[in-house]
């Protein structure tokens, strides 16, 4: 066990990873959070994602150290390229943390996706650094420090004994008003259907409480860039998406009492299975494993499915 | 094979500040002409004006 789970108590340190995977199913939970049970192939979707929202950050931070906008595209393009090429490693240590490639060594990440290549992944970053990067009317916020509010993991104590954490992409000011910003990426054709998905999204409410408490600015709610990855282009919408103090606070109290919930079945490692899930987005992937005679599970998991280090909110990047 | 492609299937680690200039050029061309020819075509009028009470006088005539 890590330090932000208690083998007494349970998870203690909590992010909006963790806490959907509690609500979306006990038992994904317990296999993917708890004991780190991961699918051998990577989500192509998260890998992008990824890259995509990393991207945007560096850029972000180049721009506050006072690169301008070529150089710092240029930087971000070269690190995306770098991050999607699939070098040889001197070590394993090397190999897992991705440091001191070997010059010469490896090949263009193959994705398998139709949309979400290598290619589409640059062409998405430089459409979109073209539309917003010196045309953006929100401005990165500077903490009290005097640093750019970019790349900002944060943990706070939301209860007694529990803490409450993840990491921002970056704050900034529209207006008169400070917002969390944050990407995402989709196939689909983005409107407002597609942002109302993120009103009740626990995700954005910790994060608007995240930069209230923690970098003590008055947070009016989250900007969400949406961007369609299509075969010949990339589109990007910005929705604003509001919150009160109250939904806030009720946000806050609910997590609290889910994290409690989720102690409790750690405690009597009963974990129930939400079976309302097994067949969301694509279908859960442990829906084999679950499928199958409860005396022969662990023989399923053990075939299909690799054991990663668990997941840990108190990693920063 | 284009210069982006072969751009695109060397080992990062040696491409230069202009290769990589290149590639963005290349994506930021790609996005103006993208631009100009995704534009939202405007509603034009049909060219047969319909007229409504012309159209309930046919139906009532069961035509």
């Amino acid at each position: 066990m890590t330090e932000h789970i208690n083998t007494e108590i349970g998870q203690i340190a909590w992010d909006s990873t963790s806490l959907g995977a509690f609500l979306t199913c006990p038992e994904y939970y317990h296999l993917r959070i708890i004991e780190g049970w991961q699918t051998p192939t990577e989500s192509v979707h998260l890998r992008f994602g990824q890259h995509y929202a990393t991207a945007l950050e560096h850029y972000y931070k180049h721009r506050a150290e006072g690169d301008d906008d070529l150089t710092a595209t240029v930087k971000v393009v070269r690190e995306a390229l770098i991050a999607t090429w699939e070098y040889g490693y001197r070590t394993p240590e090397d190999a897992t943390a991705k440091r001191n490639p070997l010059p010469g060594t490896g090949y263009p990440w193959v994705s398998g996706h139709t949309t979400k290549t290598r290619e589409n992944l640059i062409r998405t970053i430089i459409w979109y650094l073209d539309q917003f990067g010196d045309n953006d009317p929100c401005e990165v916020v500077t903490l009290a420090d005097g640093s750019p509010a970019v790349e900002l993991s944060f943990r706070f104590e939301i209860d007694a004994g529990l803490l409450w954490c993840g990491h921002l992409d970056r704050l900034v000011r529209y207006g008169d008003d400070s917002y969390v910003m944050d990407q995402k990426t989709t196939g689909s054709t983005i409107g407002p259907y597609w942002f109302d998905q993120w009103k009740t999204e626990g995700q954005f409410l910790g994060y608007a409480l995240a930069g209230q408490v923690v970098f003590d600015t008055p947070v009016r709610g989250v900007i969400v860039d949406g961007a369609q990855i299509a075969v010949g282009f990339s589109r990007f919408e910005r929705g604003f998406i509001n919150f009160t103090e109250a939904q806030l606070n009720e946000w806050a109290d609910e997590a609290v009492e889910w994290m409690r919930t989720a102690q409790q079945a750690y405690r009597d490692q009963q974990w129930l299975r939400n079976r309302k899930s097994c067949n969301n987005y694509g279908g859960c992937p442990f829906r084999s494993v679950c499928a199958t005679d409860p005396r022969h599970r662990r023989q399923f998991l053990k075939a299909d499915f690799v054991r990663r280090p668990v997941w840990n909110p108190l990693e920063t990047r | 094979m284009t210069d982006i492609a072969e751009l695109f299937r060397r080992d990062p680690l040696d491409l230069t500040d202009d290769d990589i200039e290149k590639i963005v050029e290349h994506y930021r061309k790609a996005r103006a002409a993208f631009n100009l020819t995704s534009k939202p075509t405007r509603k034009t009028k049909p060219k047969v004006e319909v007229d409504p009470n012309a159209a309930s006088v046919l139906k009532d005539l069961g035509l």
